[in-house]
């Protein structure tokens, strides 16, 4: 039997202060954006994964974020994260700062405000 | 009149290609003309299902024991399982044919029909009685009450906690500890299957101490021709009735303490136990042979990066093969391995495996 | 600058029937910008993992969408399996990109037929649904179901197929190639066809890989981006597997793109059928997950990721799936721009959009 080839699972924890220059590095090191996706890691704080890809090598950003911290929009550098960016601001309630297209909440018509954020 | 030609000849210019590819699925409209229709002549010729097809869940209500595993099972929670009213009932329009309950179901009483439920106005549920308890008790052996087990008789061998679909129970062979959830304990009987000394019961009215049951057909014998004496019928035996000495080549089984639960012969690397077999043909030990031959077939290899220095499998090597693993750089010694596999059960970062060479 | 108009689009729209919202702000006939909007199906399908065991939640993932339902189920288990670190045997790997190919073959005459249908040819949206149809009975026949197979489970494969049912699926589907070729030549060849897609809504190499497109929508402008060219998905390492590429990057080419996808499916099922060893199909698994694990699968429509993490029970913490629509969205607004009002429905299906999927 064949052996399972395993997907490489490349995380790197960055500081807020750095996400802007590390994914402009990323940008000029030929990485494509591949998705961002917000977890809950418990009651106050949550995680934001940055996913890139080159040549189907797959890289990612791991963010801790405490909930109210506000985390500056990649959209400047990779457009299409404005999907991602609005999608978790309208699920978790993370501000995003300077987005090239900010929907102010309404791109998703959900009848509960920023419903998978924690309860109290 | 020389204008109106021209402008039809222009217009016929112009139409060639669009005429053209009118006639490249022309061929297809017109074949499908006079073929027979795709569809059916629903209702009047009746849809064929096939055999996997799957519609919707049916129960064999006198099979059924209430334990409610279908019911936790349900991706939807279509399934609603009252044991004590005995009622088993199914919302139709929320059931999405997934078929999970009739694969979990201890009894095989579930079943998956081909025809889907009938469209309605209202959503469909569906109520079938199910034997309750007293009914049941007079077929099954099963009583009534908890699960108990008769500590007096009960080897803690493990058989029951390894066949309870619900996870309920749980055994220590060393501690002597036999315990059951009794909130996921579904009463389905299994454990008592399965019950090598049959010391399980409901409500602990057992009909407790039976003898072994004579499933098999003599004593556990091993066929010390291929016996690599590595140790692990020993090390897994629920009622420690083994004693293996490698260096020896002993093997011995004290047959009153055996309780033929057979898990020696499935945890055996090489196969070479079975009950019912010549137990005291060779007392001669085979000698160097056929730890050779095991070591030619499969042995022991690490996973990359996987090795937290432990030590772990250097302790559980019965063949000496491991040596002291430093700075997480784990080797072993091909010429010493057995090839048991006793290294990778200790492993506890799930790093070892067993490859062919 | 002329009197700008803004037209909605959609939700509801005859070319799709699925709900998103465009706003289209016109310059007399020319769209100058396009607003995309979503968000009218959120089902939050991924919070559901907190309630439903990892064995639930392959059905759940399954019913993300109705078209590319296997591989969604796939990629589940897939990420799954990742986070435990098994290896599922051989056969149900075998088994799973059979199928999964079988998906895209059924998901790629749906869509064609839909394009049909989006520029009014009505007779050949219905012969690209009959054919599709043969496929769906396929599909029932070996797993159970049309739309919604629920085969795959953590660990491998739920039921075996047996090889001679095996060997009739490649015996239908090489059969099914004639019929599929007198029809995708209409698409190819004839003129109006043609004029209402060649050179319309042209994305070239570089946007495609500014706007991170995926899928058959990259593939058309040259991206050679493909999954099932890493060794880490299915089987197709060993089916010699090469992605299908266009140069234009216009409507056509993407029709193109997946006309040739077909065929290449039915290669590869038909190369995987000799190839299946014998053997089981499905392993014993831990019954609880631990650790995290990132995945990607080709879907009909192009890469999509899942990502697991588990919590050390048998619920998952977080399951985050990723549909290739969301990451194909940007493209198609930036490809509107520019485009004539009445190339917007052609533009819109190219892209071959699955909102659901996107809202999960």
């Amino acid at each position: 039997m064949s052996e399972r080839v395993f997907v490489e699972q490349n995380f790197e924890t960055v500081d807020l202060s750095q996400l802007i220059a590390k994914v402009g590095d990323m940008k000029a090191g030929g990485y494509r954006l591949g998705q961002i996706c917000g977890v809950v890691l418990d009651d106050d704080t949550y995680e934001i994964i940055y996913t890139f890809d080159k040549g189907h090598q797959l890289y990612n950003l791991r963010l801790d974020i405490k909930i109210g911290e506000e985390v500056e929009s990649i959209t400047g550098i990779y457009w299409p994260a404005f999907i991602y960016e609005n999608e978790i601001h309208d699920l978790f309630g993370v501000q995003f700062n300077h987005s090239a297209l900010d929907y102010q909440g309404k791109f998703f018509k959900i009848s509960e405000e920023t419903p998978w954020k924690p309860k109290k | 009149m020389i204008i109106i030609v021209v402008i039809v000849a222009a217009l016929l210019c112009l139409a060639v290609p669009y005429l053209l590819g009118f006639f490249k699925f022309g061929k297809t409209i017109l074949g499908s003309t006079f073929k027979k229709p795709a569809t059916l002549m629903y209702p009047v010729k009746p849809r064929e299902w096939q055999e996997r097809t799957r519609g919707s869940v049916s129960i064999d209500a006198d099979g059924c024991i209430g334990c409610g595993m279908c019911a936790r099972a349900c991706p939807t929670n279509a399934i609603d399982v009252d044991k004590k009213g005995g009622t088993w009932t199914i919302q139709r329009m929320q059931c999405i044919q997934c078929s999970a309950c009739v694969d979990c179901c201890p009894k095989k009483c579930l079943n998956m029909e081909n025809l889907y439920t009938i469209p309605d106005v209202v959503k469909i549920v569906d109520t079938v009685e199910i034997p309750t308890k007293a009914a049941a008790s007079d077929a099954a052996p099963a009583g009534d009450g908890d699960l108990t087990c008769d500590k007096e008789t009960c080897v803690f061998c493990g058989l029951c906690a390894k066949a309870c679909p619900a996870d309920a129970l749980t055994v220590d062979r060393k501690e002597k500890v036999w315990e059951v959830d009794k909130e996921a304990c579904v009463k389905c009987g299994a454990c008592i299957d399965k019950c090598p000394k049959k010391s399980l019961s409901f409500g602990g009215a057992a009909e407790a101490a039976e003898e072994a049951p004579a499933e098999d057909d003599g004593p556990l014998a091993c066929d010390k021709e291929v016996c690599v004496f590595c140790g692990l019928c020993a090390k897994n035996c629920p009622a420690d009735a083994l004693t293996v000495d490698r260096k020896e080549k002993v093997w011995e089984v004290d047959e009153d303490s055996c309780v033929k639960c057979g898990v020696c012969i499935d945890k055996c690397p090489k196969k070479c136990l079975a009950f019912g077999g010549a137990a005291a043909e060779a007392e001669e030990a085979p000698a160097e042979e056929a730890p050779a031959e095991a070591a030619a077939k499969t042995i022991a290899a690490v996973k990359d990066g996987e090795c937290i220095g432990c030590n772990a499998c250097v302790n559980a090597c019965p063949a000496g093969a491991i040596p002291d693993v430093v700075d997480n750089d784990w080797k072993v010694d091909k010429e010493k391995c057995i090839g048991c596999g006793a290294c990778v059960d200790g492993c506890p970062a799930d790093a070892l495996y067993m490859k062919e060479v | 600058m002329g009197k700008r108009t803004i037209i909605p689009f959609g939700p509801q729209h005859p070319v799709l029937p699925e709900p998103i919202h465009l706003d289209l702000v016109l310059e007399d006939e020319t769209v100058v910008e396009a607003i995309p909007s979503i968000g009218y199906i959120h089902r939050g399908l991924e919070k559901l993992c907190e309630i439903k065991d990892f064995n639930q939640m392959v059905y759940v993932v399954e019913r993300i969408c109705g078209i590319c339902s296997f591989g969604h189920g796939w990629g589940a288990v897939a990420s799954m399996e990742g986070a435990m670190g098994v290896q599922v045997p051989e056969r149900a790997e075998y088994l799973r990109t059979i199928l999964h190919e079988l998906g895209r073959v059924h998901s790629h005459l749906l869509w064609l037929g839909l394009l049909a249908d989006g520029f009014g040819f009505e007779s050949l949206f219905n012969h690209c649904w009959r054919i599709r149809e043969t496929v769906l009975d396929l599909f029932e026949k070996n797993t159970g179901g049309r739309v919604v197979f629920s085969i795959c489970k953590v660990g491998g494969m739920r039921k075996d197929i047996s090889n001679e049912n095996l060997k009739e699926m490649q015996e239908v589907m090489n059969g099914l190639k004639a019929e599929i070729k007198e029809v995708t030549d209409v698409f190819i060849n004839d003129a109006s066809v043609k004029n209402r897609m060649t050179g319309v809504g042209v994305l070239t190499k570089e946007e495609a890989e500014e706007l991170c497109a995926v899928g058959p929508m990259a593939r058309a402008s040259g991206v050679p981006q493909d999954i099932r060219m890493t060794d880490n998905h299915g089987v197709y390492g060993k089916l010699g597997f090469e992605p299908v590429l266009e140069e234009a990057g216009d409507c056509m080419a993407r029709t193109v793109v997946r006309i040739r996808e077909v065929f290449q499916s039915i290669d590869l099922i038909s190369k995987a059928i000799d190839q299946i060893p014998d053997g089981p199909v499905d392993m014993k698994v831990p019954n609880k997950i631990e650790g995290e694990y990132i995945t990607r699968m080709e879907q009909p429509r192009g890469e999509a990721f899942y990502y697991v993490k588990g919590g050390g029970t048998k619920f998952l913490k977080r399951m985050r799936v990723r549909t290739p629509t969301n990451m194909n969205i940007p493209a198609m607004v930036k490809t509107l721009a520019g485009a004539d009002l009445a190339d917007v429905p052609m533009l819109v299906l190219t892209i071959d959009p699955c909102i659901s999927c996107t809202e999960r």
